[in-house]
Order: structure tokens, then C-alpha cells, then sequence
């Protein structure tokens, strides 16, 4: 899969993805939430309600003030009821980021389909909605306790972006966010000596994307089983050895081609650098240090 | 420029800029200075153009997660919505909910018709013949009611404590059914239609049912002065239901789902003022209705409760700017200057 963006007015396919252009002029991509992941967190939101309230429900009932005030424990246990049911979801996702704890439970997220945070209002919109999402289904008694999205999930389906009837009126979408760490770099590139120049046949450099591709096979090789990345290396290493003319021992290419990548990496690259450095100039505007890294 | 050098003079701005991040994400316990707000805005800036780079480049998918994750978290930082706050909800319900409520008075009118005139017919019909009421409602549903109504007054005088039971159940249950008319609305409106004319009828039979037998004074004492704000209330919600389904069945020149998106806040502000005004209802419905106070001071309560929710619904806020200024900036777009107000009342085009 290419990074590069396709222009904005390329064919809709069927996609996870949701790209935002923020006012910056730079694309965010979002993960979308499918259903069985919205489900699920759904579940955990039920299930923490429902023993919220008979936990409620039976301290209430033995403790004292159910014997003195039984009127005041039924109609607060009322209001609690009202409040899992209709509060819930608005206060959680409205204050917390548009987060519940079921959806925090799977890592995702509603946010409004322009990238910014719910507001308090869109997240009752949103919530609100669950009631035409849910209708109750009459006839079946036993069923009509537990809410089904039968709406919610055609709407979902046939949505561009995954979202069900109230995140439409809201303007909302429910995302799956990973946390995402800054990929370490596993091979110590300093200590590998560069190809000396007897060793390379011909003038050819291999181009960036090349390079780049050695770069990031190198460092997710921990990902394979050695010998699936030997032979995986080997084709390239084989590939680049002929395009360079390689001279050296053939045994190094053959028997370890990881190291052999790792050293025409570093051979070109580090050229690359040196050039780069006999260039260097000031930067045109110090304060602005990500240009400064692309030039 | 390579993948390892570019990423070598950019990692420590960007672990600058997540420390940033994670701490305005705490809220108030990670409070940023003014000038770490100065440094969160220039490595945004600065981030935005890295991810730029990245993508150019075939330097691989992490890194573009790891940036794409950090700006989207940054973004989502720097274009949140300021923090709501109780002078707003006061605000709100003081002069924001009335005047959007009169800014979509034709949904307004619709509804109270919906509701009210099948009360009406249902009242007058059930109270010339009491034995249609049962076509309605079933018959110990009847009989439990009417006994509420025969009893002397002074005997089923309620307690504080079951006062509070009333309470609870009457939020719980009203308020309730006002959201639901309101949700379903989405579903073209016709959910709330059939909500609004079933309400209306149910209630003017049983009004109709218990007068016809006798009990007008007990009855009608009982439910002046909460009816005002609860019927009331109930045609709001369903108000904004038929706002939602209005939006979807005539969007205008808007295609269907923006139309919704842009009228979807309006109709949920005024929802959450219909339930308020329920809220207030089941206050009076739980403490003022069933107490002991002559009848005659319960109709003159009730008359003035009724006087109160005409000025709050026709009066309050009158003359200070458009009613929708309110609106969150999720709605995107302002909108375009020919949707005013008056344009969404169903009778107008």
C-alpha cells in the first residue's frame, strides 16, 4: 500500500479509513469503528449499567432507608434508572472526550467527522438518537429489555462512514485509535562499514525508494523467522549486487544478504550525507525546524 | 535526505510535542503555560509538516501512524470546543430555549395541534360516553384511575416520602417518553406523529372517562398546574421530533443528511428545554398537585402556572440577536444567509 495521498476526487472504494484535511492543509487519516468492535464496547456499557443499578437496587432495598423512607429509595432508584438510561452516554461522551468506558474498553472514539471533539451537544444528539437507532420491539417481552440496533446497523451499512442514524444527525463518527509509539531504530547503522569503492563495478546508485526500502526491512526484521528474512533478503541483496556489479566476496551476498543490505545502505546513504553537509547552509527561518530537517 | 537522518533531527520535537499533548488531554491538572501553549501551536505547525513529508515518501507506514496519531491527537486539542459551564445551561434555559422554540414555531404549531386536538376530541367524545374510553384504554386501567379520583381528598393526602417516589418516577417515565418522541423522530417523523396523536388520545379519554363519572372537580384541581408545563412540554419534544423528520423529507436545497446534520442541533436544544420543562412538571405533579390546598387555590395556582409557561414560551428573550448564535461550531458552516428562521417553519414554502 502507497502512502501517497490519491487526490481527493478519486473513486469512493470501500475503505476503513476516514481522511480529514485540517486547516493546516495536512490529511489525517482515522481508523473507522465497524460494528461488531462498537458492538462489543456497547455490551461493556450495558453490562456495567445494568449491575450499576441492581447493585443500587439491592443495597437499597436492605439497607435501612428502604424501611424509613421507601418512597425516597424507589424514587431515587428512578432516577438512577433515568440517568443510566438517558445520561449515560451524554455525560460520558461529553465530557470524556467522546469516550464511554465500554468504547475506552476498545480503544475507540466518537468525534466529530471533521476531526474535532464532540461537543456536549452533539454528543446528546448523537445519544438522543438511540432511541430511533433501538426502537423497542413489541411483542417480544423478554427481548424488549435488551435493545436492539436493527436501524443502527442497516444505517451503518449502508453509510459511507460507517455511522449510524444518530451519528448522521450529529455529524459524528466512532474511530478505533491505536496507541502508536515512534518505531525504534533496531540496526546501529553508525558501526557498519560502508562497500569500498574497488568493490563496486559500475556507477549505478540505487534510488531512494530503493534505499528506503532496505531501511525499513532492516528494521522490522525482527517481524520474520530468520530464514523467511534470509530468503526475502537474498532476492534483493541478489537484485542490487548485479545493478551495482558487485566485486566483493559473493559469499557475503549469498550467505548473508541482511548484512550485505545493510552495508549498500549505508554506502549510499552516507554518501548522501557528506553531500548534504558540504551544502549546508543556514537555515532560512531557525524557528521553523521541520523545514530545516527536509532540506 | 533519508528516512534515518530526517528521523534523527525530527524525534526529539516530536517527543516535545506529545509530552505537550498528553498533558493538555489531563485537563486542568496538566495546565500549559502561555508560552507552552506559544510552543504547542509552532510544533503543531511543525508536526503537520513532517506528516506532509512523510506521506510524500515511501518511508514506510509506522511512521506515518506514529505522526498521523500525534497530529490528529494535537488537532483534536487545538480545535476543541471551549469547555460548556453553568452560566451557559442558565443562559439557555432563561432566553436560548424559548427563542428557538419561537424561531420553529411552525413545528411547534403542528405538534400542539397533533396533540392537543385529539385530547380535545377524545375528551369530549369519552365524556358524552364513558364506555368509549375502554376502546382506549383498558378497563382496570380505567377503574384504577377512577378510584385514584374517588377517594376523599383529605384521605389520599400523600406523604413527603412517597412525594419523592412520584418524583423519581415521574422524571424517569415522562421525561422519558419526551426524549423517545423526540429520538424517533428521525425515522421521517412519523414515530412522533404516531407518539403525539396516541398521547393525546389516551389522555382526553381518561379526562373525558373520570369527568364523565363524576369526579370533574378532584380530577381537574389535580392536573392544572403540572399540566401546564408536562402537556405543554410533550408538544415541544415532539416539536423537535418533526423537526428532524421536516429535515430529512423537505431538505431544501441542502442535500438530505446535511439538512438533518444543520437542523439535527436546533431540534436537540429543543428537546433538552422540553426536558427541563418536564422536569418542572414532575416537581409540581409530585409536591403541589396532590397536597391538601383548597381547590380553588389550585386552580388559581394552576391558572397562573399556565400564564407562566405562555410568557416563558412567547416572551422571554425577546430582543437580543438571532436565536441559533448558540450554535456549537460542530455544525461546521454557519449557515447561508437564506435559511433564516422563518424559513424552517413548515408553512412557509
Amino acid at each position: 500500500m502507497s502512502p501517497l495521498v490519491p487526490p481527493a476526487s478519486a473513486a469512493p472504494t470501500v475503505s476503513l479509513d476516514l481522511r480529514i484535511e485540517t486547516p493546516e492543509n495536512v490529511v489525517l487519516t482515522y481508523q473507522l469503528a465497524g460494528p461488531a468492535a462498537r458492538v462489543a464496547a456497547y455490551a461493556i456499557d450495558f453490562a456495567l449499567r445494568a449491575v450499576l443499578f441492581f447493585g443500587v437496587l439491592f443495597m437499597v432495598s436492605c439497607s435501612g432507608l428502604a424501611i424509613f423512607l421507601p418512597g425516597t429509595s424507589m424514587g431515587l432508584v428512578f432516577l438512577l434508572w433515568f440517568a443510566l438510561q438517558w445520561g449515560y452516554f451524554v455525560v460520558c461522551e461529553g465530557f470524556f472526550n467522546g469516550t464511554t468506558i465500554g468504547k475506552h474498553a476498545f480503544g475507540l472514539r466518537a468525534i466529530h467527522e471533521r476531526g474535532h471533539p464532540l461537543t456536549l451537544w452533539s454528543a446528546m444528539l448523537r445519544n438522543l438518537l438511540r432511541a430511533a437507532d433501538s426502537p423497542p420491539i413489541f411483542g417480544l417481552s423478554p427481548m424488549s429489555f435488551v435493545p436492539l440496533y436493527g436501524p443502527a446497523l442497516i444505517s451503518m451499512v449502508l453509510s459511507r462512514k460507517m455511522q449510524r442514524l444518530g451519528d448522521l444527525a450529529a455529524g459524528s463518527v466512532v474511530i478505533s485509535e491505536r496507541q502508536v509509539v515512534l518505531p525504534i531504530q533496531p540496526v546501529i547503522l553508525e558501526r557498519i562499514a560502508p562497500l569500498s569503492r574497488d568493490e563496486l563495478g559500475s556507477t549505478f546508485v540505487p534510488s531512494s525508494r530503493t534505499l528506503s526500502l532496505i531501511d525499513r526491512f532492516l528494521s522490522r526484521r525482527a517481524a520474520l523467522s530468520h530464514e523467511r528474512g534470509h530468503d526475502l533478503a537474498s532476492l534483493l541483496a541478489r537484485a542490487i549486487a548485479r545493478r551495482i556489479g558487485f566485486r566483493g566476496d559473493p559469499a557475503l551476498v549469498e550467505q548473508y544478504p541482511m548484512a550485505f543490505l545493510a552495508r549498500a545502505y549505508v554506502t549510499f546513504t552516507r554518501r548522501d550525507e557528506e553531500a548534504e553537509a558540504e551544502q549546508a547552509v543556514e537555515p532560512v527561518s531557525p524557528r521553523f525546524a521541520s523545514l530545516e530537517a527536509v532540506r | 535526505m533519508n528516512r534515518q537522518h530526517f528521523v534523527r533531527r525530527r524525534t526529539a520535537a516530536w517527543q516535545r510535542f506529545e509530552q505537550l499533548v498528553r498533558r493538555r488531554e489531563l485537563g486542568t491538572r496538566g495546565k500549559l503555560s502561555s508560552a507552552e501553549i506559544g510552543e504547542y501551536s509552532r510544533l503543531f505547525r511543525e508536526l503537520c509538516n513532517d506528516l506532509a513529508v512523510l506521506r510524500s515518501r515511501d518511508w514506510g507506514q509506522e511512521l506515518v501512524s506514529y505522526l498521523n496519531h500525534l497530529v490528529s491527537r494535537g488537532h483534536s486539542g487545538l480545535y476543541a470546543a471551549p469547555p460548556g459551564n453553568f452560566r451557559a445551561v442558565g443562559r439557555f434555559l432563561v432566553s436560548g430555549f424559548p427563542r428557538l422554540l419561537r424561531a420553529n414555531w411552525g413545528y411547534f404549531l403542528t405538534a400542539s395541534a397533533l396533540f392537543f386536538l385529539p385530547l380535545a376530541a377524545g375528551w369530549v367524545l369519552v365524556q358524552q360516553n364513558p364506555s368509549l374510553a375502554s376502546r382506549v384504554v383498558p378497563a382496570e386501567q380505567l377503574e384504577l384511575i377512577e378510584s385514584m379520583y374517588d377517594r376523599d381528598p383529605a384521605e389520599s393526602l400523600s406523604q413527603g416520602d412517597d412525594r419523592l417516589y412520584m418524583s423519581g418516577y415521574y422524571v424517569a417515565n415522562n421525561v422519558g417518553i419526551a426524549l423517545r418522541a423526540f429520538g424517533v423522530g428521525v425515522l421521517f417523523g412519523v414515530p412522533t406523529v404516531y407518539v403525539l396523536l396516541y398521547n393525546g388520545i389516551a389522555l382526553g379519554a381518561v379526562s373525558g372517562f373520570v369527568i364523565g363519572r363524576g369526579h370533574g372537580d378532584s380530577f381537574l384541581s389535580f392536573v392544572v398546574s403540572h399540566g401546564s408545563f408536562e402537556l405543554t412540554a410533550i408538544a415541544v419534544a415532539g416539536a423537535a421530533g418533526l423537526m428532524l423528520g421536516d429535515a430529512l423529507v423537505r431538505p431544501g436545497a441542502r442535500t438530505r443528511f446535511e439538512s438533518l446534520k444543520v437542523r439535527g442541533f436546533d431540534a436537540v436544544k429543543i428537546a433538552a428545554g422540553a426536558a427541563a420543562m418536564l422536569v418542572v412538571a414532575a416537581g409540581i405533579e409530585a409536591f403541589w398537585s396532590p397536597s391538601g390546598a383548597p381547590v380553588t387555590a389550585k386552580y388559581v395556582v394552576g391558572g397562573l402556572l399556565w400564564i407562566t409557561v405562555f410568557l416563558y414560551l412567547g416572551v422571554a428573550g425577546r430582543g437580543a440577536g438571532p436565536a441559533s448564535d448558540s450554535q456549537p461550531p460542530a455544525s461546521g458552516r454557519r449557515k447561508p444567509a437564506g435559511d433564516s428562521p422563518t424559513r424552517k417553519s413548515p408553512f412557509h414554502d
